[in-house]
C-alpha cells in the first residue's frame, strides 16, 4: 500500500537539502520498524518519492512524501510511529491512503501531481527598510493591474525575460485583501477552491518577525512551469523602489497544489 | 526553537550549511547550566570527514554518559565559512548547544594525520584561543591532543596544554574528576597541568625541557620538576566491557562513511614494518562475539542505517570471522543492510563472503603487497606472497571478478630498482592469469588492473623510524622507472597507474619525525595561509617552502637524514609498549630480509605483554602448553 504523508519543515533544518531530506526520512523508517517497501537489486533502496522540492532556507507546512508498504497498514499508527523518530525541524502533519489505481493503469507520480504552492513572504528584521502595509498593498494592486509582469528568469544555464504574470495565482497581505483575480486573463481560467482563511492557518512552522510585514502568494510549481516567490517579490520591491536582498525575506511554503483548473491541497 | 550561531544569511551563503546546525539524530542535548565541565571535541577537518571517525563517537558517549559532564563536538570551517567568520569576528562554536568555543573547559583534538595541524590552528584560532599554549590565560579551555598523531607530539607541542596517548578509555574520566577537584579547591590552571601531568598517559609538553647539541641533535630531553620522565601508553585490556557507542550519531549530510561503524578488534598481529598502527595499537584484542552481535543490531536499529561496516586493521585475523559473517548475512540481509568487509586477506573464504554480501561485477578485489618482489615484501615483513596473490586472483576471476587493486610503496629502505620493477611485473602476472585461465565466452570484458604508489613516510615507533626518506627526486624517477617498465609488460594496456603527489609526503615526513623546532613552521604556514593541507585542491607547497625559509629550519635534516642507533629521538620519552630494542632488531632483520613469525605464531618479546591481554596472553599459554608437553615426552 502507499501512503501520503504531509509535513513541516523548520527552524535550523531548514537548511537540510532536499536529497538530505529523503535520507532522513528513509531512517526514519528503518528505525520506526515499518514493512517499507524495497528496490530489488544489490543495493535495493526504499520507495520513497516527495511532490516538490523546498529550497535551502525556506520553511513548510506543506511538504509531502509517498512511501510504499509491503502491509496494509493504519495511517494513525504509521504516523505516530514515525513521530517517536522525528527531532525538532520536522513535523508529520497528516497521512493518508493513496488509493490503489485500476489494474493496468500507472498510478501518477507524486511530483507530477504538482501544480501550484503557496508561500508566505515576510520581511525579515534588522534588513533595512520595511515598507508600510498601504504601501506594499498598493504595490500590490499595481502589479497586478499590469498587463504584464516581465521579471529576468534564470536556470542553471540562461537567463531569460519571462511574463510571470500567468503565474501568479493569487497575491494578498495582511488579512482583508485578496486579490485572488476573477479575471480569467489574469488566472488563465484556474480557480482556487481553499478559502483565503484557511491558506493562512498554514503557518504553524513559519518564522514570526517583529515588524509584521508580509504578504502571501500562490503560484505554478512542479516540472510544467516553476516560478520563485523570490521572483514576484523581486517584482514588488521594484514597484515600491526598495531595494531586492534576496536575504531579507524569509519563505515560507503553506501549500503545495494539485489540480489543473481546481486547486486541492495535496491531502485533499 | 534552538537558536543557531550563524544567521540565516550566512547559512545561506555557504556550502553544505546542514554542516554547522548539529542537532543531528543521537546527538545529545544537555543543558550547560546544569554541568560542572563542558567538554568540545574536535576532528579538525571538514565536517563530512570528521563525523566519519569512530574514535569521537566512543569518548563523546563515553563522555556524556557522565551526569557532570556534556560533551559536544566541533568541525573545521570549511574556508567560505572560514572567511566569513573572520570578517564578521564570529568566534567558533560547538555544533550542539552553537556556543562559543572559547567558553568550554576542554578542547579535545584528534589527530588523525599530520596534514591536520594548520586546521588545528585554524580551530583554534577562529575560536580566539591564543595559538601558543604558554601564552593561555585562565578563561581559556585546556587544549588536549589526542590519536595516532601523538606518538611524536613534539612539532605541535607548543600549541597544546596535554596530550593524551593511547586509548580513551582508560583514564579521561580521572582526568575530569581531577580537574573538577582542581577548580572546586579554587586552583589555577597550572595547579590542574601538573595534577594532571601525574596521570598515567598525559603528557603535559610545558613541564618538559629539550636541549640540543651544536650538530642540532637532542641532547637532553628532561621534566622540569616532578613530572614523570616517561610518558606510558595507555590500553583498554578488555574490549568488550568497555565503552562503545550503542546510539551514533547520524549527520544530516552524508559522511565520508555513511555507515554504522563496527570495530571488531583493535591491533594487529602482522608487524609489517613500515606500519604504525601495527605498532602502536599491540597487542590485538578482540571484541567477544556476543559483543559485536548485539552492538551490531542495536546500532542499526539506532540509527536506521542501511550500511554496517567491520572496521580493524586486519579483519581476516579475527578468529571469529566466519561465525560474526554468518550472524551478519542473515541478520542484515533480513533488515537489507549491507556489510561493508575492507581488508580482508583475498582466500577461498573472503571471496565466498565477498560474493555474497557485493556485486562481483561491479566490486574489485584488493591486495596490498606493497612491495614488488618478494625480497622487498620480506624486508617490509609483508606475509604476502606472490603464489598467494596470483591464486587468490585467478579465484577471484573464476568467480566472476575482473577488477584489481594493488596498492605499493615507492622508498621503502632497501628497495633496490629492480623491487620497483617488479611491481608492473606482479600486475602483468595477474593479468596474465586472467587471460591465460579464463576462457573468452565467460570473460567480463578486460581485466582491470589498478597500480597505486605512495611515497613512503617513515613513522615513529616503526623499525623503519630511523630510516631516510627518499628525496622527492627519487620517489619521481622510481616513478618513472616504474612506469617504463609497466609499459614494456604484455598486458600494459589492462594496467592502469596511480601514484601519489610528492610534496605532501615529504611534508608529511618532516610533520611525523619533527621535533619542537618544527612548530614555527607549521605556525608560518598557517600564517602564510596553508589550511585544509589534507585537500589536494587546497595543499600549496609554496606556503610551506616560504615557512620554511622564514624560520630557517633545514626539512632535510628530519626527512632525508639516516638517524644513528644511540641517537635520542623525538618522542623516545613515550613508553609505547613497543620497545626501542625490538625496533632495532626488526630493522636490522629487515637489513637481512629476514621475516618475523606474526604475533600468533610466535611471540617476539616486542614489550607488549606487561599488558597481559590479548594475544600475548593466548600465545603465552600456548607456548606454555607445547613447552610443558615436550618435557612430558
Ligand atoms: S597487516 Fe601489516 S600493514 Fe596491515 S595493519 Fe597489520 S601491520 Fe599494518
Ligand atoms: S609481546 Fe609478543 S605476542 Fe604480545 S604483541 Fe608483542 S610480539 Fe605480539
Amino acid at each position: 500500500m502507499t501512503l501520503r504523508i504531509r509535513f513541516a519543515k523548520y527552524g535550523a533544518l531548514r537548511f537540510i537539502g532536499h536529497l538530505d531530506v529523503m535520507r532522513y526520512f528513509q531512517k526514519v523508517i528503518r528505525r520506526a520498524d515499518l514493512p517499507v517497501r524495497y528496490s530489488q537489486g544489490f543495493t535495493p533502496h526504499q520507495i520513497m518519492t516527495f511532490a516538490h522540492p523546498l529550497s535551502l532556507g525556506v520553511s513548510s507546512d506543506a511538504e509531502y512524501m509517498e512511501i510504499d508498504f509491503t502491509e496494509e497498514l493504519d495511517p494513525d499508527d504509521v504516523l505516530s510511529r514515525m513521530r517517536a523518530q522525528i527531532s525538532e525541524g520536522f513535523a508529520l502533519i497528516s497521512c493518508c491512503v493513496v488509493p490503489e489505481t485500476p489494474e493496468g493503469t500507472r498510478s501518477q507520480s507524486l511530483m507530477s501531481l504538482v501544480s501550484a504552492a503557496e508561500y508566505m513572504v515576510s520581511w525579515k528584521d534588522g534588513y533595512g527598510e520595511v515598507p508600510d502595509e498601504s504601501a506594499l498593498r498598493d504595490a500590490m494592486h499595481e502589479l497586478y493591474a499590469q498587463e504584464s509582469i516581465v521579471v529576468e528568469k534564470s536556470t542553471k544555464k540562461t537567463t531569460a525575460d519571462t511574463d510571470i504574470k500567468p503565474f501568479i495565482y493569487r497575491i494578498y497581505s495582511g488579512g482583508e485583501e485578496f486579490l485572488a483575480p476573477s479575471d480569467p486573463a489574469f488566472t488563465g481560467n484556474k480557480v482556487i477552491t481553499r478559502s483565503f482563511a484557511e491558506g493562512i492557518d498554514n503557518l504553524a512552522h513559519a518564522d514570526i518577525f517583529e515588524n509584521g510585514r508580509r504578504f502571501f502568494v500562490c503560484v505554478a510549481s512542479g516540472s510544467a512551469v516553476n516560478i520563485k516567490p523570490g521572483l514576484v517579490t523581486q517584482a514588488l520591491c521594484e514597484k515600491m523602489g526598495i531595494e531586492y536582498n534576496r536575504h531579507a525575506y524569509a519563505l515560507h511554503r503553506m501549500e503545495t497544489y494539485k489540480g489543473d483548473t481546481e486547486f486541492l491541497p495535496l491531502d485533499a | 526553537m534552538r537558536r543557531l550561531a550563524l544567521s540565516d544569511e550566512i547559512l545561506e551563503s555557504i556550502d553544505k550549511p546542514a554542516r554547522y546546525i548539529g542537532h543531528e539524530i543521537n546527538a545529545v542535548m544537555k543543558d550547560p547550566e546544569k554541568v560542572d565541565i563542558r567538554f568540545c571535541m574536535c576532528f579538525p577537518d571538514v565536517y563530512e570527514v570528521g563525523m566519519s571517525h569512530l574514535g569521537i563517537m566512543i569518548l563523546y558517549d563515553m563522555f556524556n554518559r557522565r551526569e557532570d559532564t556534556y560533551c559536544e563536538r566541533v568541525y573545521s570551517p570549511w574556508p567560505d565559512l572560514d572567511a566569513i567568520m573572520r570578517e564578521k569576528h564570529i568566534p567558533l562554536f560547538a555544533v550542539e548547544s552553537q556556543d562559543p568555543i572559547k567558553d568550554f573547559d576542554f578542547l579535545g583534538i584528534t589527530l588523525q594525520y599530520e596534514m591536520c595541524y594548520t586546521n588545528v590552528l585554524q580551530v583554534l584560532d577562529l575560536s580566539g584561543i591564543h595559538l601558543m599554549a604558554s601564552e593561555r590565560g585562565e578563561d581559556e579551555p585546556i587544549v588536549i591532543g589526542g590519536g595516532p598523531c601523538v606518538y611524536n607530539p613534539e612539532p605541535i607541542a607548543d600549541f597544546f596544554d596535554i596530550f593524551y596517548i593511547g586509548e580513551g578509555e582508560t583514564v579521561y574520566y580521572e582526568m575530569l574528576d581531577t580537574y573538577k577537584r582542581i577548580k572546586a579547591e579554587g586552583g589555577k590552571r597550572e595547579d590542574f597541568l601538573k595534577a594532571a601531568s601525574h596521570i598515567e598517559g598525559l603528557y603535559v609538553p610545558s613541564l618538559y625541557e629539550v636541549e640540543y647539541d651544536e650538530s642540532g641533535l637532542i641532547y637532553r630531553f628532561e621534566p622540569k620538576g616532578d613530572a614523570p620522565a616517561r610518558i606510558k601508553r595507555q590500553v583498554v585490556s578488555n574490549l568488550s566491557d568497555t565503552y562503545y557507542p550503542e546510539k551514533p550519531i547520524v549527520p544530516y549530510i552524508k559522511a565520508i562513511q555513511d555507515r554504522v561503524t563496527l570495530e571488531i578488534q583493535r591491533g594487529c598481529i602482522r608487524g609489517c614494518r613500515f606500519c604504525q598502527a601495527g605498532m602502536i595499537y599491540r597487542p590485538i584484542r578482540e571484541r567477544s562475539l556476543e559483543f559485536l552481535k548485539q552492538y551490531a543490531v542495536d546500532m542499526i536499529k539506532n540509527t536506521g542505517y542501511e550500511e554496517i561496516n567491520l572496521s580493524s586493521l586486519s579483519s581476516s585475523d579475527y578468529t571469529k570471522l566466519k561465525e560474526l559473517l554468518e550472524f551478519l548475512i542473515t541478520e542484515m540481509g533480513n533488515r537489507k543492510v549491507n556489510i561493508s568487509l575492507p581488508s580482508l586477506r583475498i582466500d577461498a573464504f573472503a571471496l565466498d563472503v565477498m560474493g555474497k554480501v557485493q556485486d562481483v561485477k561491479k566490486s574489485s578485489i584488493t591486495f596490498a603487497p606493497e612491495g614488488g618482489t618478494q625480497y622487498m615484501r620480506d624486508v617490509i615483513n609483508k606475509g604476502l606472497t606472490e603464489e598467494q596473490i596470483l591464486t587468490g586472483a585467478l579465484d577471484a576471476f573464476r568467480l566472476g571478478w575482473n577488477k584489481v587493486k594493488l596498492y605499493f610503496m615507492l622508498g621503502q629502505p632497501f628497495e633496490r630498482d629492480e623491487d620497483v620493477c617488479g611491481i608492473p611485473i606482479l600486475a602483468d602476472k595477474i593479468a596474465r592469469e586472467y587471460y591465460e585461465n579464463i576462457p573468452k565466452a565467460t570473460r567480463n570484458g578486460k581485466v582491470q588492473i589498478t597500480v597505486s604508489t605512495s611515497y613512503f613516510v617513515p613513522k615513529p615507533f616503526t623499525p623503519f623510524q630511523w630510516a631516510a626518506q627518499i628525496t622527492p627526486d627519487e620517489y619521481l624517477r622510481r616513478k618513472n622507472l616504474l612506469r617504463a617498465t609497466l609499459s614494456e609488460q604484455l598486458n600494459a594496456k589492462s594496467i592502469k597507474y596511480n601514484w601519489h603527489d610528492s610534496n605532501t609526503s615529504i611534508l608529511e615526513g618532516l610533520l611525523a619525525r619533527g621535533d619542537r623546532r618544527v612548530g614555527a613552521v607549521i605556525l608560518e604556514a598557517y600564517k602564510n595561509g596553508a589550511l585544509f593541507d589534507a585537500w589536494t585542491d587546497h595543499f600549496d607547497m609554496q606556503r610551506w617552502l616560504d615557512a620554511l625559509e622564514t624560520t630557517g629550519v633545514d626539512m632535510d635534516f628530519y626527512t632525508l637524514r639516516e638517524r644513528n642507533a644511540d641517537e635520542i629521538l623525538p618522542w623516545d620519552f613515550i613508553d609505547a609498549g613497543v620497545s626501542k630494542s625490538f625496533l632495532a632488531r626488526e630493522y636490522d632483520r629487515a637489513r637481512n630480509a629476514t621475516v618475523t613469525l606474526n604475533c600468533r605464531q610466535r611471540c617476539s618479546a616486542c614489550g607488549c605483554n606487561e599488558w597481559n591481554t590479548g594475544v600475548c596472553v593466548e600465545t603465552r599459554n600456548r607456548q606454555q602448553k607445547t613447552a610443558a608437553k615436550e618435557e612430558e615426552s
